[in-house]
């Protein structure tokens, strides 16, 4: 019963901890900071080139091309393959 | 001068008048995005690219609202997606520790002091600020405006675009919830 009052009296506290709290202050030079960003994210020209040029993108993305072709050429084969020996269209000799 | 001279004079590119209109709004907003993403430097971060966007969109502000009103709508709005931002940073914590070279533990949760808090509600804040941070996104921002920026329910139904009960019922689950978590706390540290 004492425990439960207590943790009650604790919450009480914590609720009305905020009570009387003054404002922060953003650090100084606030708006030097602020012209400065916008300077540089909205008034100076962007690059040509975006994110998908960057080496290591442009890189993976030949990567993951080159390994879709190798599967689509090696399924291709598979398939034409199993259909030679499916209908059996040519016998031992190649006729 | 008054808004619209304030907001006609920005919109003529006026820098002097966008300067006026971040050093009077700057402590506001810093101390909403403050007070919901509970962090210092992102919180400076963010109030930034509030007045980015403030500084972007000035055209397509009609003063259907007051200047104040529309500020707090971006401050919050712009503080919620940096919370998601993080949560998904979290999410893909594993990825970002396996690359990463230093063995620094990342994304991991501070505990956050108000600076404006008075000495002996400093440490009982931390926990208070730590439930607020668990709240469903709606209730967070009503109670961050109520009881730390010290907004009207009046303010608060313009800047959420709400109506009094929804903001009242907002406000109201939100004490619930904050209790219920403070309430779990204590007795799991119970000393």
């Amino acid at each position: 019963m004492k425990e439960i009052s207590n943790i009650e009296t604790k919450v009480e506290q914590a609720m009305t901890s905020l009570d009387g709290i003054s404002s922060a202050e953003p650090k100084p030079y606030f708006y030097t900071r602020l012209h400065a960003r916008i300077e540089h994210e909205l008034l100076t020209p962007r690059e040509v080139l975006g994110w998908q040029f960057k080496p290591l993108y442009a890189l993976s993305a030949v990567a993951c091309l080159l390994i879709i072709n190798v599967f689509t050429i090696l399924s291709l084969q598979k398939t034409q393959l199993s259909n030679s020996e499916q209908y059996n269209l040519y016998d031992s000799k190649g006729f | 001068m008054n808004d619209t001279e304030l907001l006609n004079q920005i919109r003529a590119g006026q820098e002097s008048a966008f300067r006026i209109l971040v050093e009077t709004h700057q402590k506001r907003v810093f101390n909403t995005v403050l007070a919901i993403v509970q962090n210092f430097e992102e919180a400076e971060d963010v109030a930034q690219e509030v007045f980015i966007e403030v500084y972007q969109s000035i055209h397509k502000f009609r003063g259907d609202s007051k200047l104040s009103t529309w500020l707090y709508r971006i401050a919050t709005t712009k503080a919620l997606e940096e919370i998601r931002k993080k949560e998904t940073q979290k999410r893909f914590a594993f990825f970002t520790n396996l690359f990463n070279n230093d063995n620094e533990i990342l994304h991991e949760r501070i505990e956050f002091e108000h600076p404006g808090l008075v000495l002996e509600n400093k440490e009982k804040s931390k926990q208070l600020f730590n439930a607020i941070n668990q709240l469903p996104e709606n209730q967070k921002v009503a109670y961050t405006l109520c009881n730390i920026e010290g907004l009207s329910y009046q303010e608060i139904m313009e800047v959420m675009q709400l109506s009094l009960s929804s903001v009242e019922s907002l406000l109201f689950r939100a004490k619930t919830n904050l209790r219920k978590s403070l309430a779990n706390f204590y007795k799991n540290h119970n000393s």
